[in-house]
């Protein structure tokens, strides 16, 4: 089953957490590929498991706490979750790096913003001296934008705008092969947003970098991506081609999160809203995860394993009824 | 902070999770325990003992423990385990009433500098940092040398001693609370300037309190002992702990256990504070947890 | 930066000064005559007035603080009232032994309560950390006289193998520095385990991992630095506890440095040499401070930018 071509594959991943005796199943069996200079998106609601993923993948959940259960990453044909700890140590920061989503929290207040970079270049060229890994990293910092006579102070005298921008940079620093993006803009203004997702994906291009993408925002999606996961309930529902899902979504879920975005065409007086709440992580449902809240949901939706079927050729969605609602469409 | 504020509103379940938080705490029912058996014994003393506290036997002087004397007894005949009992409300009196009357103090004081600011806030912060150029623990001891020693006394200037850091958390509290969303909210709601103080600014301020008021009685405990150490304090023949372990130093080498017991007692009476504190911060403050 | 220091050194001569005052005032206040604690109940009245006379007991209270003010800025804390020897240099042939001690102290309650704080976050819910925990949680909760009393029946009564009291060679100091330094480790320790417990789990430390930085590094480089802020914010109040543990430890053992010359002091009614010590011990707490504010800042760059006025942000924590 495994093919060569891809760079990344990612198999029936499961994570867990524990906490105060409750396992709460975070993500659940996801399964998505990603070839090289690609940007697959995973969308869904906060707290669907979007970070859990890209934490697994990257090996860093929190411990004691949260646990990669099952599954294989593979990169470049290597299951990485069989790498020692010393092995996935070398990868991470160099091959695959993390944009974190929060940049007031996410660079450490107490070391200058230069010295933060330059230990990413460091760590992962040991024979580069520390006055050359300064360089590299002033010369990473203006690419992002920030002067050379600001890199020597600390988090706390940037902005928000220019913290991510200090984020982005040390993540492609080492120019890794996978950038894993949690929410890059979700902290932004809007005008700052599309600042930083043009950088990022001028850099991406500069790199020929595979990306995942995590958001909740649609737009962000279609600025970036060229796949599409949406993530519900620690799954992956629908997954296909940006043009696949964003033109004829199949899954229930997918269509649900399409009328919630207001659009100028058309004059709607109301946003149609998905009712209720998605289910809690550590108690879920039987059956397809998304059946409570789903206004198709049969007797059958609630039984048993809900199998990816093919909607189109290489578009699979995670439903029991695509054949009926076609017909009710 | 604005999770931290939407998460206290609702003051009532939040309290109840604390609660149950602290009781499904093994080492919090430990500490409970502790301070309510103590708290028992000194209500039970009379029940628990035939001795006398304070009468002299001397043809039984010195006896090491034993069945009979469960902790011996000391210079003077008497039993020290009864002693012991009859003293823990004066232990438990000292640790709780000076920590109190430093709560309430203190409280007004943080509360009257930190919402006012300007020329008041001034000159109780400079007083505070005089007193707090202090060692607390020297600052007792000079209040005790000038009240003299007592029991009032010993209350007096632990409470006095106290207060400067109840105050000041008490007014950074006040101030962090200030700037809080939910206030700004209150405000725009136009609550009045009374009920923003007495709803929202008092009771968030105060969870902080009641944390460090536990561990606060522990260290009181300490300090007091401390004194009766030196000669200040509760003096003999009240069977206050400090003043009992005072008493047996001198006959350390002839009857050891005149000092062991009454630092046991000490020992298991600030534990079970201590424990009971540490419960009360870690349910108060989730994030520790995992 | 210097210019912090030098105010903070010039704002301590007020509040040093204030102290004085205040202690002066408490102790005028006390009721007693000091000639006739001095010269005790045999004395004639003319003896008594002669006493008050030389030693200036007759002034009105503005005149003996004034007086008192002007001696204690030229370094004289005048006469002790008992022994009749000079108060300054009481103190300072007393001091090496407290120092002594305080400094033991601090090594036992920083420089290892600290690390091993530290070392139980790291191996939270181990055996290791349930030990720590457990050792400090009792080490918290004891009179440290007393430990210092069940110090010496074992190790000077019992095993004969430290000395019980007094002072003479380094052997003499190993008890009461253990004995007063343990409830310095168990609150370092205390606070340290969670103060890197909840160090660890924030996004900045996850971040490091995420570069591909050793574990080693990332414990000693990233979190250790953050989790020392709330450690140094409360060194403060540990100091107080340390010295003020000091001067009841110097009376468990018969040790004659500034806390037992304040206590005899205390019970002869010597109140200058009171005064005098505690104005003293004032001094060493506030210097202490300084060091304890000055390292704040050199830990956290927040502080320190506050400190130089670069930036004055109102800060949300």
């Amino acid at each position: 089953m495994k093919d060569k071509n891809e760079f990344l594959q990612v198999k029936d991943l499961v994570v867990e957490y524990t906490s105060e005796g409750k396992i709460v199943h975070a993500v659940n069996k996801v399964s998505f590929s990603l070839e090289r200079g690609r940007t697959i998106g995973l969308v869904g609601e906060t707290g669907a498991g979007k970070t859990s993923i890209a934490k697994a993948i990257l090996r860093i959940l929190p411990e004691p706490g949260g646990k990669i259960v099952g599954g294989e990453v593979f990169l470049d044909g290597e299951d990485i979750l069989k790498i020692k700890e010393k092995g996935m140590r070398k990868l991470r920061g160099r091959k695959i790096s993390m944009i974190f989503q929060d940049p007031m929290t996410a660079l450490n207040p107490v070391k200058r913003v230069v010295d933060q970079i330059a230990e990413v270049v460091r760590t992962h060229n040991s024979k580069m001296s520390a006055v050359e890994a300064t360089a590299e990293a002033i010369k990473m910092l203006e690419k992002v934008g920030i002067a050379e006579n600001r890199v020597r102070e600390y988090p706390h005298q940037f902005s928000g705008g220019m913290k991510q921008r200090v984020v982005i940079a040390m993540a492609l620093a080492c120019n890794p092969d996978l950038l894993l993006a949690d929410e890059p803009t979700t902290a932004l203004d809007v005008t700052i947003q599309a600042q930083v997702l043009e950088m990022i994906n001028e850099l991406k291009k500069d790199f020929n970098t595979a990306m995942i993408m995590i958001t909740h925002d649609l737009g962000v999606v279609a600025e970036v991506c060229d796949d599409v996961a949406v993530v519900y309930a620690g799954e992956v529902i629908e997954y296909g081609t940006k043009e696949d899902v964003f033109d004829h979504p199949a899954h229930p879920y997918t269509k649900g999160l399409f009328g919630a975005i207001p659009d100028l065409n058309s004059h709607v007086k109301r946003l149609s809203p998905i009712e209720g709440l998605p289910p809690d992580p550590s108690d879920l449902p039987e059956g397809c995860n998304f059946s409570p809240r789903c206004p198709y949901a049969t007797d059958e939706c609630r039984r048993g394993e809900i199998n990816a079927v093919e909607a189109a050729p290489g578009h699979t969605c995670r439903c029991c009824n695509i054949k009926a609602q076609e017909v009710q469409k | 902070m604005s999770r931290n504020g939407s998460a206290k509103v609702k003051k009532n379940s939040a309290g109840a999770a604390v609660f149950l938080r602290v009781v499904k705490n093994p080492m919090a029912i430990v500490g409970i325990v502790l301070v309510l058996l103590l708290c028992l014994g000194a209500i039970l003393a009379p029940l628990l003992s035939n001795y006398s506290p304070s009468k002299v036997d001397m043809p039984s002087a010195f006896m090491s423990p034993s069945l009979k004397h469960l902790a011996g007894t000391d210079d003077l005949g008497r039993d020290i385990f009864t002693r012991l009992l009859y003293g823990s409300k004066y232990s438990i009196m000292l640790g709780v009433a000076s920590v109190l009357a430093a709560l309430i103090i203190g409280v007004i004081l943080g509360s009257v500098s930190g919402y006012f600011g300007g020329q008041v806030d001034n000159i109780i912060m400079r007083i505070l940092d005089v007193i707090q150029s202090m060692p607390s623990m020297l600052f007792a001891i000079i209040i005790s040398a000038v009240l003299g020693a007592g029991f009032i006394q010993t209350i007096i200037a632990l409470g006095v001693a106290t207060v400067p850091g109840m105050a000041r958390m008490m007014r950074a509290n006040i101030l962090s609370v200030r700037e809080m969303e939910y206030i700004e909210a209150a405000r725009s709601i136009k609550c009045s300037n009374v009920r923003i103080i007495m709803k929202h600014v008092i009771p968030n301020a105060m969870s902080p309190m009641i944390v460090t008021t536990a561990s606060h009685i522990s260290a009181n405990i300490l300090m007091a002992t401390g004194l009766s150490y030196i000669g200040l304090g509760v003096q003999p023949p009240t069977p206050e702990w400090g003043a009992m372990l005072t008493a047996g130093r001198n006959y350390i080498t002839t009857a050891p256990y005149m000092v062991l017991f009454p630092g046991l007692f000490i020992c298991l009476f600030t534990l079970g504070f201590n424990l009971f504190g540490d419960a009360l911060r870690d349910a108060l403050d989730p994030t520790l947890k995992h | 930066m210097g210019r912090y220091i030098l105010k903070r050194i010039l704002w301590m001569i007020p509040i040093l000064l204030t102290v004085a005052i205040l202690v002066f005032t408490l102790m005028y206040f006390v009721p007693g005559d000091t000639a006739q604690i001095v010269l005790g109940s045999s004395a004639t009245p003319e003896q008594l007035e002669q006493y008050r006379e030389i030693h200036g007991l007759n002034a009105p209270y503005i005149v003996r603080l004034g007086s008192y003010l002007g001696s204690i800025l030229h370094g004289d804390f005048g006469m002790s009232y008992i022994y009749s020897t000079s108060v300054t240099a009481d103190l300072l042939a007393r001091l090496p032994r407290t120092f002594i001690i305080a400094l033991g102290t601090v090594i036992i309650g920083v420089i290892v309560g600290v690390p091993f704080g530290i070392w139980a976050a790291i191996k939270q819910d181990t055996i290791a950390d349930r030990l720590i925990l457990v050792t400090s949680l009792i080490g918290a909760s004891m009179p440290s006289f007393w430990l210092g009393l069940m110090l010496v029946i074992l190790f000077a009564l019992k095993l004969h193998v430290l000395p019980a009291f007094g002072i003479g060679g380094p052997q003499y100091y190993i008890l009461p520095i253990l004995a007063n330094g343990v409830a310095g480790f168990a609150s370092n320790a205390r606070l340290a385990r969670s103060s890197m417990l909840e160090v660890v789990r924030s996004d900045y430390v996850t971040t490091a991992r995420a570069k591909g930085v050793s574990e080693r590094k990332v414990i000693l480089e990233h979190a250790l630095p953050n989790a020392l802020i709330p450690i140094i914010t409360s060194a403060g109040s540990c100091f107080g506890m340390m010295i003020g543990g000091t001067m009841v430890i110097e009376s468990v053992f018969s040790i004659p440095g500034i806390g037992m010359y304040m206590t005899s002091a205390i019970s002869n009614r010597d109140y200058n040499a009171v005064q005098g010590s505690v104005i003293f011990i004032a001094i060493l707490f506030s210097l202490c401070m300084l060091i304890v504010d000055l390292l704040y800042a050199f830990v956290d760059p927040r502080i320190k930018s506050q400190y130089e006025g670069k930036k004055r942000r109102k800060k949300h924590e």
